[in-house]
């Protein structure tokens, strides 16, 4: 299936991502997957909990945005991360497949969105965004 | 790694979960790929992860259905989350049925999403049942190799 995970990714930078996702297993999944990409990567439950994380100063170069979370979903965190000038890679992942959810989603600020679940060739697409965006030197090995 | 009977018996189980269409075999072909040695019981987690939320989570639209009137915000997160977490997961029958019911849901056919749900529930008891040995033989024979 897919693409293969033996290639690793070497970077220029050290990479950080924000795991934003309410549910247990999508949060083990997608912050081990980061993991054995390299990526030093940490889990907020909710759209607020990103928020209240970027508030205390820290800031990662991707992000992966739920969709249907309590608390604040990940429509109005985008926006709000938006506004608070984040310019992090946030890329929407969720399982809805709707033309118009998703137009919905990527209108709140997203630069890709995938649909649910994520697997490697869907990361690594997202990773060339942020490579061909010049931010981050990346080169697989 | 060795092949003693309890691995065998292990992988006879894991094929016999992708021919009935149980589980997704590329989806959990690439979960194994996740676990090696800094992560070695990430499949028995996330298997386990699941065994729990998933109840939880079609317990809580059952409660949701049942209330009167339903009550639509947590039947939609609920639904949300049961959909994500099984295609996570590769929980294929259990995704299938779960779409069903968000399209009952989405009609707002409530008589329609309470009938999908037992088809639902179902098929969890069969997935539960299944996985719960698969996951005790795993630790089992994981015990057995140390």
């Amino acid at each position: 299936m897919g693409t293969s995970m033996n290639g690793s990714w070497k970077l220029g930078n050290k990479m950080t991502a924000l795991v934003v996702d309410d549910d247990s297993i999508n949060q083990t999944i997608h912050h081990r997957l980061l993991e054995k990409l390299g990526i030093e990567n940490q889990v907020a439950r909710n759209g607020k909990e990103a928020i209240d994380i970027h508030c205390s100063g820290k800031k990662f170069d991707l992000i992966l945005m739920d969709r249907d979370m309590p608390i604040m979903n990940g429509i109005e965190a985008t926006r709000k991360l938006r506004a608070m000038g984040i310019r992090s890679l946030i890329a929407g992942v969720s399982t809805r497949s709707l033309k118009q959810e998703i137009q919905e989603f990527m209108e709140a600020g997203l630069d890709d969105y995938q649909e649910k679940p994520l697997t490697s060739a869907k990361i690594i697409s997202i990773l060339h965004k942020i490579d061909h965006s010049g931010s981050i030197s990346l080169t697989r090995t | 790694m060795a092949s003693t009977p309890l691995r065998q018996q292990l992988s006879i189980m894991r094929q016999s979960f992708f021919d009935e269409g149980i589980l997704d075999y590329g989806q959990v072909s690439f979960l194994e790929t996740l676990e090696n040695e800094d992560d070695p019981d990430f499949i028995e987690n996330v298997f386990s992860l699941f065994l729990r939320d998933s109840t939880r989570y079609i317990a809580s639209i059952d409660k949701a259905l049942e209330t009167t009137p339903a009550d639509y915000p947590v039947l939609e997160g609920m639904i949300y989350r049961l959909k994500g977490s099984s295609a996570s997961i590769g929980a294929a029958k259990i995704n299938d049925e779960t779409n069903k019911l968000r399209g009952f849901f989405g009609e707002g056919d409530l008589e329609g999403a309470k009938t999908s749900l037992q088809n639902l529930k179902a098929e969890h008891a069969i997935f539960k049942q299944k996985l719960s040995v698969y996951v005790g033989m795993l630790k089992q024979a994981k015990l057995s190799e140390c």
